[in-house]
């Protein structure tokens, strides 16, 4: 359980907020039906928005169903059932957790990278499932990763150029519609949220980073809190002005709390962690 | 042509304000002012007309005939250097590679230039850069309007999103149904 596009819960509408627990444990069921158990435990924040974000852009309501699960054998949870939505957005996650694991090999020295050597064998069955069933997406991974990793060879300066690459890799997720139109709102909304999320990664992991001198786009800069919340708050209004050019539907207001609030409240706690520090 | 009432998302009994304050608020969501620079623009654009004629046809509805809106145009700058003009049109028509290329080959870098640079990297969603080379427009030419409305847009994206979260009800609007409700139960 973890990931950056979190809604604030106390803004939500209680049926919203019951959709977004609905859509994790969908997205955690279809994980494990397509994918095997140890798929499960991929399961995260950022996708499932994204399941709720291209269900709410297709205009599909999605259905419901009651199903047990390992984590609640007991009483039986209110899932969002199999939906094209589910399906694409759990064959993403493991093939973008399946690179992010073997860039982690990449980056540390062997006996460091041991960890992630298991997770890696572990998880290959489950990536070369996703790869078969969405091949272009392992694709554009692929590239973006090859073109993240001549940026950090470089140092080359400059957030937007390192961010880009994995905004990009975001945006090729616009694919998942046929319209024209949708496809071009959905490109700029996950264009945004995905620079948003490498810039909040970045700066969540500054410390770390720089105490291993692994490469950070923002250690490099220099940039202050200030500027990174500006430029984070830059896209987020981006997205929100992509997002309102869809029609309304019951998961608008949702995706709207993630944008407006969720976020937000997640660089906050950042920044005042810093404060602290200091 | 859609309903007009459900392109403003109002009933068909709403009153004559409640009209007008709904058309304002999608007007202000849909204001070109927000899309500057923006590769959705156009959808935008196709959306503020739409609500605007919605609310045309509704005032002319009840008024019978003869309102007029309050609609919203763009206006357009020009240049007067030919190459600026060309990288404008690129901007505007979406070729941010061409913009881009012509940009660089540019050899003197004055105030017009930062700020075309600027407006490439706003439309293109890097925001850290587009906002040194606004400021630099700004600061090199503080007399021109337009680098300055362009800087003060781009100040005003980096503000917290969150008054624009969805609207619900606010706590004041809380306290006041409270406070009716209180009234209505003294009645009863």
């Amino acid at each position: 359980m973890y990931g950056y596009v979190v809604p604030l819960k106390a803004e939500l509408k209680v049926r919203e907020y019951e959709h977004y627990k609905a859509a994790y444990c969908g997205l955690c069921h279809t994980l494990g039906r397509k994918y095997g158990v140890v798929a499960r435990f991929l399961v995260n924040y950022d996708f499932t928005l994204l399941s709720i974000v291209l269900d709410g852009m297709s205009g599909e309501p999605c259905k419901y169903e009651k199903k047990r699960c390992i984590a609640s054998p007991h009483k039986r949870k209110c899932i969002c059932s199999k939906s094209r939505s589910q399906e694409f957005t759990a064959a993403a996650t493991v093939i973008l957790a399946y690179w992010k694991i073997k860039d982690n090999i990449e980056d540390n020295s062997f006996f460091k990278g041991l960890p992630y050597r298991f997770l890696k064998l572990l998880n290959t069955r489950a990536y070369k499932k996703a790869k078969g069933d969405l091949e272009w997406f392992d694709k554009a991974v692929n590239e973006s990763i090859s073109k993240l990793h001549a940026i950090e060879e470089k140092r080359k300066q400059g957030i937007d150029a390192a961010a880009d690459t994995f905004a990009e890799l975001m945006a090729s997720i616009s694919g998942y519609f046929e319209d024209d139109v949708k496809r071009r709102i959905s490109r700029e909304v996950f264009y945004h949220v995905g620079r948003v999320i490498y810039i909040l990664d970045a700066f969540y992991d500054v410390e770390e980073d720089e105490k291993n001198q692994n490469y950070n786009p923002i250690v490099l800069t220099g940039l202050s809190d200030e500027e990174i919340t500006t430029t984070i708050n830059c896209s987020l209004n981006a997205a929100i002005n992509a997002w309102s050019l869809i029609d309304e539907n019951p998961l608008t207001d949702l995706v709207l709390n993630v944008l407006t609030l969720g976020i937000p409240s997640v660089v906050k706690e950042k920044e005042k962690k810093n404060e602290r520090s200091v | 042509m859609n309903d007009p009432y459900s392109v403003l998302g109002v009933s068909q009994s709403a009153s004559d304000d409640e009209i007008k304050s709904a058309y304002r608020a999608l007007a202000k969501k849909y204001h070109p002012d927000n899309y500057v620079n923006n590769p959705l623009a156009d959808l935008a654009q196709e959306k503020m007309k739409e609500i605007n004629e919605a609310y045309d046809t509704i005032t002319k509805m009840r008024a019978g005939g003869g309102a007029n809106s309050g609609g919203y145009y763009n206006t357009s700058h020009n240049s007067s250097n030919p190459t600026y003009q060309q990288i404008r049109n690129a901007i505007a028509g979406n070729n941010l590679a061409l913009a881009e290329q012509l940009l660089r080959q540019c050899p003197n870098h004055d105030a017009e230039w930062n700020f075309l640079m600027g407006s490439l990297f706003v439309r293109r969603g890097w925001f850290n850069e587009a906002m040194k080379y606004m400021s630099t427009a700004c600061s090199m030419d503080p007399a021109n309007a337009e680098y300055r409305s362009a800087y003060q847009q781009l100040m005003q994206m980096g503000q917290n999103p969150y008054q624009r979260q969805p609207a619900g009800m606010s706590p004041c609007d809380c306290c006041t149904m409270l406070m009716c409700a209180d009234c209505l139960c003294d009645c009863i």
